[in-house]
């Protein structure tokens, strides 16, 4: 069998460098917090578990983060759909640029492009600073260390990631389709909600994912520009790790978390091959 | 029923139509026929309404619907490969276009009946396109751009993605169905057999611009230039009476064995019903089609042809 | 394509779209020039915050170990990425065809505290097994960085290959190359601009990763984000602004560079 020498050594590869890791996440959440190196003992205990079921510190986390997640998924959406769209019917010599600068930040630094925003939107920040000098508002708004801020920032950070699937599959779809819906009569609003939506929801579905995934679990943007009224998931897993140094319970909620995503990725799962 | 005025179509710098006039009967079956290029999908596209023309007028009916946009006209398309919608049904493709007028549910679900009997789907209505064959999805797009009962059907290469065979017997199908309808249906082609078989009337199309408009039977007996005889059918091109023009006679109206001329037999093609021999001489490549049981003349052997004079045309160009 | 109707709310909303993701990185670069300390107060043009940059040795060397894991991380990933892109698009169906693609794309979907803290455990347990990695720096990162990148370069590369007739390959077998032989002389060239495009993306993606770097690192090791991180956590700093735009141009620069390769060799 020819193909065994492509395939084996990377299979190989995957099981110790992915499996392992995450078998281990597992196998250490049912393991018991102590105060050697490494901190745990291996063991068959569920008390991280119960500890999260009984906490509503993580239960809350857990609810938070699919919350915002999921409207901050809804923004992107409604900002990245048009944008998606405005791509694929400009004319085709412009596409190409207009593309490469829905990617460009999502290859500039992640961090820095959070931290330009603590910048507009500390009290004594742009923002505030502009607000004032129009006198819109007396005193500075409270714009950061909140879940506006949060809200804002994983749009930004995300945003890309909803436009180019979107894009993909707005642009694949064939022309003439929009221009039946016209010969029979449906004028540009009904054939966009009856012919282009329906027929882009691969798209919307791909784009929803690669927002809602990597946001439930976001780390830096609620801690730099969260506040402590609504903690998320992922936060509270680094504070977990790195000020408790508990190792089970960060594995125990690494677990969770695995274990919620996989009902979106599963539904994504079934979708494409029910379309394909 | 249709007339168009000075339709003019350009793509940046390029002419896709330069200055088109046509009249189109209703009831009739106009064929626009050329080349890939020619301009003939650009003119459907225009009269469609998916298209805005750079100049000229198009009235339907006797009313200007030159600025009308597509979801306004009463014309309906059958477009190549047909663009089915992919997530709907086969009833709810041909229902699409129902929603839009003044019908109540039933009437609706009528018409969709209708339309299915009309095409012979009857019990197809719950499939999704891609569960049908090529020539249930045409016959899908048809019943869909009649349902509207649409005062023009335009229909662009229906069936170029049919195979051979299918192609034969719908070109029959879609004769029968505009008789029984009675209203005008306007075709693009590049193929010429087809648009021979069907057509009342064949526009042939070169450049942008019509070349000739005329009877199948008038465009071949009677081209108006070189490029029509050419494109329509198999043609031996002459010298024109002196050297101006050409002298344009038909390959089944020469005659092999006996004539002022004489060329060297270059090779025989047999072709079932009958068969093309060619032959290099004085005036040229020269083709001669057979019927009948007539003796092969061998490869390399030198023969006489000619042809009566009835059977020339002259071609100013 | 038919030309719609003329509407601009299409274009409107793109253009906001734009402002909105570029004029944060804009602003912030402005304030890099800023005489004043005072990161919002215009207090006149300056480029002293780049000298003090260029002179904070702590940064410099920061830098220089973000770039040599990203260096080595890039090419371990877009190798390994090359060859599960290969198996994926042109193998067909073998026995675990769907736990290797769900293997493989794992580290893509899932979020950043998830592989940062399984690469750690699978470190920490290796450590106390067989004594290694105990200082987890510099090859633990990277690594932990490649498994990362592999997703993004066998996403790209398996992209690429549904756009290269597999008759290529065929016609080198049956010229009488061997299966490798064939992979390395006809599709691996073929598949140039994609392996290099997803190098650049695995580069990248390692140079700015603070969650995996702050889980595996050990306490030696600081990469660049984990400095800024770190200073940020502090406060605006006029530096950072500096560091900021260094890097934003920088990248600019390589992407318009990457997309221009891709764009001209897709071309022939």
């Amino acid at each position: 069998m020819n193909r065994a020498i492509f395939i084996a050594p990377v299979f190989a590869w995957l099981l110790a460098a992915i499996a392992m890791p995450f078998a281990l996440i597992l196998a250490i959440s049912f393991g018991e917090a102590t105060q050697g190196a490494p901190p745990f003992d291996w063991g068959f205990s569920l008390a991280s578990y119960r500890l999260l079921l009984s906490d509503d510190l993580y239960l809350g986390a857990l609810a938070n983060a699919a919350r915002i997640a999921g409207t901050s998924t809804l923004i992107c959406l409604l900002v990245g759909y048009p944008m998606a769209l405005a791509i694929v019917r400009a004319r085709p010599q412009h596409r190409a640029l207009l593309l490469f600068l829905v990617m460009l930040p999502f290859w500039t630094s992640f961090l820095i492009r959070v931290y330009a925003w603590m910048g507009l939107l500390r009290p004594t920040g742009l923002v505030n600073a502009a607000l004032a000098e129009f006198g819109l508002v007396d005193a500075p708004l409270q714009l950061i260390a909140n879940e506006f801020a949060v809200h804002l920032g994983i749009v930004y950070a995300y945003l890309p990631f909803m436009v180019l699937p979107l894009y993909a599959t707005l642009e694949k779809l064939d022309a003439r389709l929009l221009e039946a819906a016209y010969d029979l009569g449906a004028e540009p609003r009904r054939a966009f909600w009856r012919v282009t939506f329906p027929l882009s929801l691969p798209g919307v579905a791909a784009g929803a994912l690669l927002v809602f995934i990597p946001a439930s679990g976001e780390f830096v943007i609620p801690d730099l520009l969260g506040g402590p009224d609504s903690p998320m998931i992922g936060r509270v897993l680094w504070f977990e790790f790195f000020q408790n140094r508990d190792w089970p319970m960060a594995c125990a909620l690494a677990t969770a978390l695995a274990a919620l995503l996989a009902v979106p990725l599963l539904l994504f799962d079934r979708l494409r091959s029910a379309t394909t | 029923m249709i007339r168009l005025e000075g339709i003019t179509k350009r793509y940046g710098t390029v002419s896709a139509v330069a200055g088109v006039d046509l009249e189109i009967a209703a009831g009739e079956i106009f064929c626009l026929l050329g080349p890939s290029g020619c301009g003939k999908t650009s003119l459907l596209r225009c009269i469609g309404g998916f298209e805005q023309p750079n100049g000229g007028r198009i009235w339907l009916d006797g009313v200007d619907v030159t600025a009308t946009p597509a979801w306004e006209r009463p014309v309906n398309t059958v477009f190549q490969n047909y663009a089915l919608f992919p997530h709907l049904t086969v009833a709810a493709n041909i229902g699409f276009g129902l929603e839009t007028l003044p019908m109540d549910k039933r009437a609706r679900a009528k018409r969709v009946e209708e339309m299915l009997e009309l095409v012979r789907l009857n019990g197809f209505s719950a499939r999704k396109p891609a569960e049908l064959s090529g020539g249930q999805r045409q016959r899908v797009a048809i019943a869909r751009a009649l349902a509207r009962h649409p005062k023009v059907l335009l229909l662009d290469e229906p069936l170029s993605a049919l195979d051979a065979k299918l192609r034969e017997e719908t070109r029959l199908e879609l004769v029968e169905l505009q008789a029984r309808l009675g209203i005008a249906f306007v075709f693009v082609t590049h193929d010429q057999d087809e648009a021979m078989a069907i057509s009342d009337r064949i526009g042939v199309m070169e450049a942008g611009r019509i070349a000739q408009i005329a009877t199948p039977i008038e465009l071949y007996e009677r081209p108006a230039t070189r490029f029509v005889a050419e494109f329509v059918g198999r043609i031996n091109l002459f010298a024109g009476p002196g050297g101006r023009g050409f002298t344009a006679v038909r390959p089944e109206r020469m005659t092999l064995g006996h004539g002022p001329h004489l060329g060297r037999v270059r090779e025989c093609a047999y072709l079932g019903e009958r068969r093309l021999v060619f032959l290099d001489s004085a005036l040229g490549r020269v083709i001669v089609s057979q019927v009948g049981q007539a003796p092969v003349p061998d490869n390399g052997i030198e023969v006489a042809f000619g042809w009566p004079p009835e059977a020339e045309r002259y071609l100013p160009q | 394509m038919m030309r719609r109707p003329t509407s601009a709310t299409l274009p409107t909303v793109l253009a906001a779209g734009f402002a909105f993701l570029y004029l944060p990185i804009v602003i912030m670069a402005a304030f890099s020039f800023n005489e004043s300390r005072l990161v919002t107060v215009w207090g006149g043009f300056s480029t002293k915050w780049y000298g003090e940059l260029f002179g904070n040795v702590r940064m410099l060397e920061s830098a220089g170990l973000s770039f040599a894991v990203a260096t080595v991380s890039a090419t371990l990933a877009a190798g390994i990425g090359t060859l599960a892109g290969y198996v994926l698009g042109r193998l067909g169906r073998f026995p675990g065809r769907a736990l290797f693609a769900l293997l493989l794309l794992a580290p893509m979907v899932l979020p950043e505290v998830i592989l940062g803290l399984a690469m750690l455990m699978a470190f920490a347990t290796l450590d106390s097994l067989i004594g290694w990695p105990a200082e987890r720096g510099f090859l633990a990162i990277a690594f932990a960085h490649a498994c990362y990148g592999t997703a993004f370069v066998a996403v790209i590369v398996e992209a690429r290959l549904r756009g290269i007739d597999p008759a290529l390959e065929e016609a080198a077998r049956d010229l009488g190359a061997k299966p490798w032989r064939a992979f390395a002389r006809v599709t691996l060239p073929l598949l140039a601009p994609a392996v290099a495009a997803g190098w650049l993306l695995a580069f990248t993606l390692s140079l700015d990763d603070l969650v995996v770097a702050s889980f595996v690192s050990g306490p030696g090791a600081t990469t660049l984000p984990m400095l800024v991180y770190s200073s940020v956590r502090l406060g605006l700093s006029p530096q950072i602004n500096a560091l900021a735009t260094v890097m934003v141009v920088c990248i600019a620069c390589v992407a318009w560079a990457a997309s221009r390769i891709g764009t001209t060799r897709a071309k022939l």
